[in-house]
């Protein structure tokens, strides 16, 4: 059955109003996070990061209750033995990929250790929170 | 090949006579709808057999309508031209295919195309060229909620252009009679510490978009007292007009770290990142930043009246 107005032109319409419409405003992860070690007494995670990037990143490390870090790099900057929660946080952090480290006073199963990000989106300004867990 | 078959392609017309026709139906009363239903066609396309606008009909449908009309064939169709005519074009009615519209129907269709086109099209240019009717230049200033009197805080006014390029711009800042600016980023214009305001004169060649400043709250202020900030901003060489500097205009004297947005005596990681966020990149502005992050890393603060100043809590 033929149409009043091909349907080419009613494609070719619609296809140029899908063009012009602005799509959403989601912004890509600035930030990026792994665990390469998640058991035993050395913990390692990679955080890989991308432009734009936020101007701070608090990085938690959920520990068994009980169980201290000796030392880390970077340096740690908070530790509450009461939550088993250690914190770092990371000024100016530049693009590209970084590992952190920490060496615990006692070895770890896998699973007992997980993570989380917090930075401030650079795009949107809204809070990110982000669950590292071991693969 | 015999008589009774035609090359494939062939259909084999008829050339009826519609006057005959049109008589027959009449005389027998019948419609044009009846007969259109009939052989299977419309009854536009009776009514132009009838009046002899398509003398050539096929034969399947020539038979059809005699019998519809109940003769033969032979009564409907011209005598002067009575023999089978096979033609390798169908060049009959086009009955079988639907019927066009015409061009009055089809124009309402065209004119909102070409309106809707027209639309589309200038849409894209505007957005492509970014005109716009008039230069227009906003700033929103970021103050802390509250602060400690005899402290210092620090105030922000971010500019919000709607250009490729930072123009020239004079931010006019009206700060109250009883603070002090210390220092601004970058460093002001002018400053009247008697009128109470100040000025920054910025190049376009700065490309610069936020203006900084520390303020320091004379120790007199009484508590709860309201400290009112307003300003304005200007593009320059009298291009535009001034804009009143949105955002946060009144700070609170009170006894709460200026970084301790919710005055609960901690500063929490949401309120860290956002130190860092607004005032991070900001070099020369003095604001203590080592005080915040112990702080946020010990488990809060209290003030300290009688030494005047923030006491961490491990």
């Amino acid at each position: 059955m033929k149409h009043a107005i091909p349907l080419w032109i009613i494609f070719c319409l619609l296809g140029l109003v899908c063009l012009l419409t602005p799509g959403p405003l989601k912004a890509e992860q600035s930030i990026m996070c792994r665990y390469l070690q998640a058991s035993g007494q050395d913990i390692r995670l990679e955080i890989s990061i991308k432009k734009p990037t936020p101007a701070s990143v608090i990085f938690i490390q959920y520990l068994p209750l009980g169980t201290k870090i000796q030392s880390s790099t970077p340096r740690m900057k908070k530790f509450n033995p009461k939550k088993g929660e250690a914190k770092w946080l990371l000024k100016k952090p530049q693009p590209g990929a970084m590992i952190m480290t920490m060496r615990l006073d006692r070895p770890v199963k896998k699973g007992e250790v997980t993570g989380e990000i917090r930075y401030k989106d650079p795009i949107t300004g809204s809070m990110v929170t982000m669950r590292v867990t071991p693969p | 090949m015999n008589g009774n078959e035609f090359p494939p392609g062939n259909q084999p017309v008829v050339n009826i006579n519609g006057e005959k026709i049109r008589r027959l139906r009449e005389h027998q009363g019948l419609t044009q709808l009846y007969l259109a239903t009939s052989v299977g066609v419309t009854t536009d396309t009776i009514s132009r057999w009838e009046n002899r606008r398509y003398p050539t009909i096929k034969k399947e449908n020539a038979l059809k309508l005699a019998e519809a009309l109940n003769v033969s064939l032979d009564d409907i169709i011209d005598i002067e031209d009575a023999t089978e005519k096979p033609t390798s074009a169908p060049k009959a009615t086009p009955e079988p295919q639907p019927e066009k519209l015409s061009n009055n129907r089809r124009l309402p269709w065209i004119i909102i195309s070409v309106v809707g086109l027209a639309l589309i099209m200038t849409i894209f240019f505007w957005r492509l060229t970014g005109n716009q009717p008039e230069m227009v230049v906003s700033a929103t200033r970021i103050l802390p909620p509250h602060m400690v009197p005899g402290q210092a805080f620090p105030v922000l006014i971010k500019i919000d252009n709607s250009f490729d390029q930072t123009p020239s711009l004079i931010i006019k800042e009206s700060f109250p009679a009883n603070c002090e600016p210390i220092v601004g980023v970058p460093p002001f214009t002018a400053q009247d510490k008697k009128r109470h305001f100040l000025k920054w004169i910025s190049k376009a060649s700065d490309d610069r978009n936020t203006f900084a400043y520390l303020v320091h709250i004379l120790p007199e202020v009484n508590e709860h007292q309201q400290l009112t900030f307003s300003g304005n901003v200007t593009l320059g060489k009298g291009r535009g007009v001034a804009n009143i500097v949105g955002g946060a205009d009144t700070l609170l004297a009170r006894n709460f770290h200026w970084a301790d947005t919710n005055a609960d005596n901690i500063i929490d990681d949401e309120e860290i990142l956002a130190v860092y966020d607004d005032y991070g990149a900001i070099d020369g502005l003095s604001i203590d930043r080592e005080q915040i992050d112990a702080i946020w890393s010990g488990s809060g603060y209290r003030w300290d009246k009688e030494a005047k100043l923030f006491v961490v809590i491990p």
